[in-house]
């Protein structure tokens, strides 16, 4: 055969640099994945069931931790929460539908502000809102200082329903997003085949029902299972009104006198319990949904309700009221206390000045802690991001490791921040690992919490580049360089800009690992905050609150102004507008 | 112009042989296309042409340069390969508009006039007036357009088409599918196109190739294909009907009441398959006939078309110069030359 002669022309060249490449990707993924997420919490959990574990007090197996977690203040604070939980799910659930169906099935010319709104309660710590409120109704707080003895709204919120309110409003967003893309889904051509068929009325209500009742167990799953592991609130006005919750429980054991490192394992393993099965639950419903999932995306789209002046004037009042309760009302609280030079003193013109800003920019030990940080949120947050980059390129080579890896993060991303921070305490307080006290564990801490949900805000623009766009850029003779240069970096500088500011602006105002894993001497922001609160120093910590939300807002409106200027405009035309269209 | 050459090509995915010791030739200029259902091989061995997929056996030449052997560890980087290719979901850069899509594979190449190039590329598919537009801004039909203008810009000798048309609609399809034929032959392009449409294959094919489970089952002009199907999966795959059951002694085919002379001869069990136009529509018993009851009949322009029951409730189709009625009962004289013969066992 005349090509014979050709086999030995050309020199083999290795495929050896792009094997060792994703062997390194994939053990370097791995490695974090083990170091910052399994082993922490394994070893953590095992402890509610092996207390003598790494050489701890107790032996063998018992579930001694158990019987305490289902007990006294332990068990009223898992009846605390599943009471709340529920309550909050239910009332959350109920309004997102409501707001969702006024955006998607009205005339309603609402959506980017309802959509703004959503966005801007879903990236606001809990604890902001629930501080917000606290001056605000609390004894002594903005409503008094006023002159205003509303004894009924300050019983409200130094009991459960403040906290289920609070935790409500704070996860509408959840509910929000879950259901109204099933608004369009279930309109269109199935509400007309009913109108067609000749089912009215309450009938065509109930079929329509039926179909959004997918969407509407996932809203309630994931608002009970974030209710459940919220700090924030739990820390603030739980706390301070005498409201145990199963998050707060978990901290007193790790504060406690000994400190009880199996109660709060098992109690962990009971939060875990109760968000897992709502998962469940709701993963149950979806399967059976999707038996009968018939869309095909060619539908026409939903006819809209027109609103009359009347319903139009009902629909602006209620989503003002809910504004009003959701944002409003803890941002101006927190504002206007800011500028409240006395507590006490009333208010009045003369109450009313920037002496507690000037306390914060003149003392080290507040403004300290929001520079402390910032500093640790930039570095946290670059680091999640290269090991979200690594795992997100694992994970969008559809390998068996990458299967794995998936189910670890899409695990880790429903995981309360309390367990993952609980387990840092114990696993890296170890003579082989003695981390505990240190700003490097309070950062591995930040960047294992950042690092599932911007694996995923990558995985999509990668594994586009992986699948088609990279392939056709080498097919074509673009060099490995060539591809880096023009096709990779391009695509994915948005997408980095972005899930970089969100984590790092996420980290900035994160609770519950600065409260566990703060070295001595030096509180991060959230910890800082909630200590003045705690102290009763209402002024201080709601103008630091607003210095830090005002430098965090103006370094995220500096940092994209200024990569705007800087990246090429085909850098920042976005990757999924090929899709939108 | 470049041949490309395909030796014994092996690749398995786990368990799954995706392909099973495939070998073709494209001859310099020639039009293959690779037929053949989702799971039948065909895009992983297009992609090993690209140098997408790594083969674990075989070989592939583009030429006379090897560019894939696996057992001499040979693995040339699709960059190298100098091919062009048109990807079934466009595969466009979204970042870069109509004329930096077509231009950046030739500013790569460091070739000076990049630009006119790119430009009568986009000319040569009609897209001249949006060279600024992004791709989002563009149909499906333009989207491939602008994707057929990159994979043709810099001129190459080989170029790849993975089911291109797929997700375009019918019209678009026959108006892309002239566009497609008319480049490649003008430009003495060698082509390797795959897809599952067997109308698009004929239109296209210089030389067609059937696959199923990783097996090339028949590789040749597509006038042979059509009219002399290798394999009874071939005859189905191309539009064949009937799989009707019958006996063969020597040269004599027995077909239900009919007897048909055979050219080789041979014994034992047959399947039988006949195309719709080779049928012969009676309205009173014909002893060369089979009986039929017409189920449904359709106006199609030219004819009609009937959807006919056999005795052994098998569905048939054929072409009749007027309206039957459902439910009458017609006699279909397959034409004894047209005749495709399976032994049973040959599936």
């Amino acid at each position: 055969m005349a090509r014979a002669s050709t086999l030995h022309r050309r020199p083999a060249p290795m495929g050896a640099g792009r094997l060792l490449a994703r062997v390194a990707l994939g053990s370097t993924g791995l490695a974090a994945i083990l170091l910052l997420l399994v082993y922490p919490l394994v070893s953590f959990l095992l402890l509610a069931v092996f207390p003598g574990l790494f050489g701890q007090s107790g032996q063998g197996f018992s579930l001694a931790a158990f019987a305490q977690a289902l007990d006294g203040y332990a068990l009223q604070s898992v009846l605390n929460s599943l009471a709340i939980g529920l309550s909050s799910g239910a009332l959350a659930v109920g309004l997102g539908l409501y707001v969702s169906w006024l955006t998607q099935r009205t005339t309603l010319s609402v959506r980017r502000l309802v959509d703004g709104a959503v966005w801007l309660l879903l990236l606001t710590p809990s604890y902001l809102l629930a501080i917000g409120w606290l001056v605000l109704t609390q004894h002594g707080g903005l409503l008094n200082q006023a002159g205003l003895h509303w004894g009924w709204l300050e019983a409200a919120f130094s009991g459960p329903i403040g906290v289920a309110l609070v935790l409500a409003v704070k996860h509408i967003p959840f509910a929000y997003l879950a259901i109204a893309p099933s608004w369009n889904t279930i309109g269109g051509e199935l509400e007309e085949a009913a109108q067609v068929h000749g089912i009215r009325g309450g009938q065509a209500t109930l079929l329509l029902a039926k179909l959004l009742l997918p969407a509407i167990a996932a809203a309630f799953a994931v608002v009970f299972a974030e209710a459940l592991s919220d700090f924030g609130v739990a820390a603030t006005l739980g706390a301070s009104s005498n409201v145990p919750l199963l998050t707060y429980s978990i901290y007193r054991a790790l504060y406690a006198n000994p400190l009880n490192f199996p109660l709060a394992a098992a109690s962990s393993w009971i939060l875990l319990a109760l968000a897992g099965i709502a998962v469940w639950a709701q993963a149950r419903v979806n399967r059976r949904a999707a038996a009968y999932a018939v869309l095909s995306g060619r539908g026409r789209l939903a006819r809209r309700v027109v609103l009359g002046g009347y319903g139009k004037a009902v629909a602006w009042f209620s989503l003002g009221l809910l504004g009003l309760v959701a944002l409003a009302i803890p941002a101006l609280a927190t504002v206007f206390m800011s500028f409240t030079k006395v507590l006490g003193d009333g208010l009045n013109w003369a109450n009313l000045g920037l002496d507690n800003y000037q306390t914060v920019l003149r003392q080290g030990d507040l403004l300290g802690p929001l520079t402390y940080s910032g500093m640790l949120a930039g570095l946290a947050a670059t680091t999640a991001l290269v090991l979200a980059l690594v795992l997100a390129s694992v994970l969008s080579s559809g390998s068996r490791l990458a299967r794995g890896l998936d189910v670890v993060l899409l695990g880790t991303l429903a995981l309360p921040g309390l367990v993952l921070a609980a387990g840092y305490i114990f696993a890296y307080n170890q003579p082989f690992l003695p981390l505990y006290g240190t700003s490097l564990l309070l950062g591995m801490a930040y960047a294992a919490g950042a690092m599932p949900s911007s694996s995923r805000i990558l995985l999509g623009p990668l594994t586009q580049l992986h699948h088609s766009l990279g392939e056709a850029a080498r097919v074509h003779g673009v060099s490995g360089l060539g591809v880096l240069r023009r096709i990779t970096l391009p695509l994915l500088a948005q997408p980095l800009l972005y899930a970089w500011l969100l984590a790092a602006s996420g980290i900035v105002f994160e609770l519950p690992a600065s409260e566990l894993l703060y070295p001595p001497g030096q509180p991060p922001l959230a910890v800082a905050l909630l200590k003045s609160v705690h102290n009763f120093d209402f002024g201080l910590s709601t103008a630091l609150e607003v210095v830090a939300v005002a430098i965090v807002v103006g370094t995220v409106w500096l940092i994209r102004a200024v990569v705007t200027r800087l990246l090429p405009p085909n850098w920042q035309r976005r990757l999924n507008e090929q899709h939108s269209h | 112009m470049s041949s490309i050459h395909i030796e014994a090509a092996f690749k398995c995915f786990g368990s799954v042989k995706a392909l099973d010791r495939v070998s073709l030739t494209a001859q310099p200029g020639e039009f293959v296309v690779l037929l053949g259902p989702s799971g039948s091989g065909k895009t992983t061995l297009l992609r090993a042409v690209a140098g997408l997929e790594r083969l674990d056996g075989g070989a592939i030449w583009r030429g006379e340069e090897l560019v894939e052997a696996p057992a001499l560890g040979l693995h040339l980087p699709p960059e190298v390969r100098r091919l062009g290719m048109v990807f079934q979901e466009y595969a466009l850069w979204p970042h870069l508009t109509v004329l930096e899509n077509v231009a950046l594979p030739l500013r790569e190449r460091r070739l000076g006039s990049w630009r006119e190039l790119a430009q009568e590329a986009l000319e040569g598919v009609g897209l001249e007036a949006l060279t600024q537009r992004l791709p989002h801004q563009l149909s499906g039909g333009q989207q491939q357009r602008v994707a057929l203008a990159r994979a043709i810009a810099s001129h190459p000798q080989v170029l790849l088409f993975d089911e291109p048309l797929s997700n375009l609609d019918a019209q678009l399809r026959e108006e892309l599918r002239l566009l497609i034929a008319r480049l490649t032959h003008q430009h003495s392009i060698t082509a390797l196109y795959i897809t599952h449409d067997q109308s698009e294959a004929f239109f296209l094919a210089d030389k067609l190739g059937v696959m199923r489970e990783g097996q090339l089952l028949q590789f040749d002009r597509p006038e042979v294909v059509y009219h002399r199907p290798a394999h009874p999966f071939v005859a189905r795959f191309t539009g064949a009907q009937g799989g009707l059951e019958a006996y063969q002694e020597g040269l004599r085919l027995h077909l239900n009441t009919m007897v048909v002379q055979q050219q080789a001869a041979r014994t034992g069990r047959m399947r039988v398959y006949f195309r719709p136009e080779s049928l012969r529509l009676h309205h009173q018993p014909h002893p060369q006939a089979l009986l039929a009851v017409v189920s449904h009949c359709a106006y199609q322009g030219q004819h009609y078309q009937s959807w006919l029951m056999l005795e052994d409730a098998t569905l048939v189709q054929a072409p009749s110069p007027q309206r039957l009625q459902a439910g009458e009962r017609v006699w279909l004289e397959p034409h004894p030359d047209h005749l495709f013969v399976f032994a049973e066992g040959d599936e």
